[in-house]
């Protein structure tokens, strides 16, 4: 992708001293060097792209012959009550993996504007962290924090809120906010590190300048910083949202959908289609359903937070 | 192009499927000899296994390896889900293992029997005598029609090394704090799990944050209690006419909700993985511990003596209890190495090999009667092991019966406990799920 602006200078630059059909010659040449990539591309993606769409319309267990079944995977996602609200916490689970985080990083960087901190990069760093630490450990840490007999429930009996006390994510009322929360804890260092790099491209003179027309610490964030952080704001959001809607490591190392269906997502979904109940068919029509979910969102997104120069 | 690409990977993966059958259409009527291995040259046998397969495996290869010098035997473990997820698929593959662990079931056996990927070991099993002193109802989910579409009778696809009866644990020294005899029966369990609560015990330990074993073994073997084995197995086998709607399995769900109602399972158990509910009881919390003897070989590590376990017998006064001959074992029909397999299979199940399956507290099938203990608990294990054998009956898992099962009965059991459904709620789900399956069964 990047090459295509250095190739147009470079044939603007060629275009007085040589014939246009040069021009031509010269698209190829660069197709010639597309061509590995895109051929891995359209090995490793589209054909699967493809294929995914073609069982989706299909009745397959995955190793003996496929029954064409037309549009029924389909009508059965959209009206099967069960798959509807699966789908749904899909939905719930962008405010705990997108919303949040994006929120709780403005708040830090709003904060670091206004006060300096010291040891910037140790704590940059800390708050990193979970970003990079393999989904497993993340989960089984938390299960343990979210148990019983854990920490959460140990700090509520000393405080006098025993009759609080339960096992969050085993519960029919907490367990989809306690998995969301593990998500909101993962992603907010990264929306912070992102944010954290767009404040410092904003110019001293804009604050300055907001300073002198008397503008308080909210005023300043909402016209200065905020509008500065648009571009980065939109790039968190699209990884954050395809993040929370992909989500399925952290769902299957601790609560595996339950209790009852409370906290079942669609990838889980898929993957129980897929592998464990081998009707593929409706796995492949239900990641069809939520790559175009995804589609969608990402592209509103970008679309609403484009920057207007 | 799509539509004949596929057309054609079937065909030929059909033509390579009659010729891997007609390859290995020859039956044996006697063991594989020493010889007939020899005659392979040097060969490797691929061989995928679940990973609570591995001490006893650690024992047989080198065994395996050492009789047969020509054969070097290439282990994959798995975890049982991930086991799950792969094992059909790669018994499809080309080069498939040529022995795995598989699973009963409809999902994963009757596709591979449907499939054709497994070969039948009714030959292997009489020319070993490897069904000598074992109970026929055993190999009934083992048995598959020639379509995959029903089991408990036709030819025989797989055969398990240990035999894992779901029975009732309970801790000793607890037992004698709280006066209490070990239950023999539903009957006595019920007074005993009364009598833990009143004096401030947690009567069951249960870890059920997976969605299980509440919903498969806990209800299991509570219906056992209660039902017909006949009428049980008829309806996980899907029989026309069959329904969960039984006077056995809504009495079973009455009585876990009470025992729910009554705390006998604590807090916070749908937060708790079954791994560290095993592993409180070991270390002493919890009164019984419910589901499978599996679970035993752990207890027995922390203190081969501090725990008992025992079948129960049910309303009709029998032991009855969901179980089988233990994870089957299954031989790919495309291998190129059958003796190899077959003889791998052999010792396996062999009388000779079963001290191996007790020194790790596991109950063979084979010499059942005779091997050595570790322990109290193991010995205990072991009479109730040949208590079954003698005169009582297996019951399927209830998450035979369709592919989705595993996961309403889960849901359903949690829903059940935290009042989020009743009795005729629960059946109703579980017999829509039932229903639509065997409706899709019959169009295949």
């Amino acid at each position: 992708m990047s090459a295509s602006p250095a190739a147009q200078a470079d044939t603007e630059s060629r275009r007085p001293e040589r014939a246009a059909g040069n021009a031509q010659r010269f698209a190829w040449h660069h197709l010639f060097y597309l061509a590995p990539g895109l051929v891995l591309y359209a090995l490793f993606c589209l054909w699967p792209l493809v294929q995914t769409l073609q069982f989706s319309f299909q009745r397959w267990d995955g190793i003996t012959e496929p029954r064409w079944v037309g549009w029924r995977n389909y009508l059965s996602i959209f009206t099967d009550p069960q798959t509807l609200t699966v789908f749904g916490h899909g939905l719930i689970m962008i405010f705990f993996y997108a919303v949040l985080p994006v929120l709780i990083g403005l708040l830090i960087v709003a904060i670091m504007t206004r006060v300096r901190i010291r040891l910037l990069a140790v704590f940059r760093t800390v708050l990193f962290l979970p970003q990079i630490l393999a989904t497993v450990v993340v989960a089984v840490a938390w299960r343990w924090i979210y148990a019983y007999d854990g920490p959460i429930n140990a700090f509520l009996s000393a405080i006098g809120l025993g009759h609080l006390s339960r096992a969050w994510l085993g519960d029919f009322d907490t367990a989809l906010v306690s998995v969301g929360l593990i998500g909101t804890w993962i992603n907010f260092g990264l929306c912070m590190v992102l944010f954290i790099g767009g404040a410092q491209k904003i110019g001293r003179e804009l604050y300055e300048a907001a300073r002198l027309d008397g503008a308080g610490p909210f005023q300043e964030f909402m016209a200065v910083t905020l509008p500065g952080l648009r571009g980065e704001i939109s790039i968190a959001l699209v990884l954050t949202v395809t993040n929370a809607l992909r989500n399925f490591d952290i769902v299957w190392n601790t609560t595996s959908g339950g209790p009852g269906t409370s906290t079942l997502v669609p990838s889980y979904l898929i993957y129980e289609g897929a592998f464990i109940t081998r009707n593929v068919g409706f796995a492949a029509a239900a990641s069809v359903v939520l790559t175009l979910l995804i589609l969608v969102l990402t592209g509103v997104i970008t679309r609403a937070l484009r920057q207007r120069d | 192009m799509l539509r004949r690409t596929f057309n054609a990977m079937l065909a030929a993966s059909a033509l390579t499927l009659s010729l891997a059958a007609s390859a290995g259409a020859a039956e044996i009527t006697a063991p594989v000899t020493a010889e007939e291995v020899a005659a392979l040259g040097d060969v490797t046998l691929r061989v995928w296994a679940d990973a609570g397969e591995e001490t006893m495996l650690a024992k047989l290869v080198p065994l395996y390896e050492e009789t047969y010098p020509n054969v070097t035997v290439e282990l994959t473990l798995k975890g049982w889900g991930d086991l799950m997820g792969t094992v059909v698929n790669a018994m499809n593959s080309n080069t498939p293992p040529d022995v795995t662990n598989g699973n009963q079931g409809f999902a994963i056996m009757g596709t591979m029997v449907r499939a054709q990927l497994i070969r039948p070991l009714d030959d292997f099993i009489a020319a070993y005598g490897i069904d000598a002193g074992l109970p026929a109802s055993g190999f009934a989910s083992m048995r598959w029609n020639e379509d995959g579409t029903a089991w408990g009778e036709g030819p025989v696809y797989g055969m398990g090394g240990a035999t894992q009866p779901l029975g009732l644990f309970y801790n000793k020294a607890k037992l004698e704090e709280l006066g209490i005899e070990p239950p023999e029966s539903i009957a006595d369990l019920e007074a005993a799990l009364a009598t833990a609560s009143e004096a401030g015990e947690l009567p069951i330990m249960l870890g059920n944050a997976a969605q299980y074993p509440l919903g498969s073994h806990v209800l299991g073997i509570l219906i056992d209690m209660y039902s017909g084995v006949d009428e049980v197995n008829g309806w996980i086998a899907g029989n026309e006419g069959a329904s969960f709607d039984m006077p056995g399995v809504r009495k079973a769900l009455e009585t876990l909700e009470a025992w729910g109602e009554a705390g006998y399972f604590g807090q916070g158990y749908d937060g708790r993985s079954l791994d560290d509910a095993v592993a409180a009881y070991g270390e002493g919390e919890g009164v019984f511990f419910l589901g499978g003897s599996f679970n035993g070989a752990r207890l027995a590590a922390v203190d081969p003596d501090a725990f008992g376990y025992t079948l129960l017998r049910g309303e009709s006064g029998e032991y009855v209890t969901t179980g089988t001959f233990g994870t089957p074992w299954h031989i790919s029909s495309k291998t190129q190495v059958e003796p190899a397999a077959l003889a791998f299979l052999g010792m396996m199940l062999s009388e000779d090999f079963a001290q191996a399956y007790a020194d790790v507290s596991r109950l063979p099938n084979a010499n059942l009667e005779t091997v050595t203990p570790t322990g109290s608990m193991h010995e205990a294990q072991l009479a109730a092991a040949r208590a079954l054998f003698a005169d009582g009956e297996f019951v399927g898992y209830l998450d035979w019966a369709t592919p989705t099962m595993q996961r309403t009965m889960g849901t359903q059991a949690q829903m059940l406990l935290a009042g989020r459904t009743d009795v005729d709620g629960f059946i109703a789900a579980v017999q829509d799920d039932w229903q639509a399956y065997q409706d899709e069964r019959a169009e295949q």
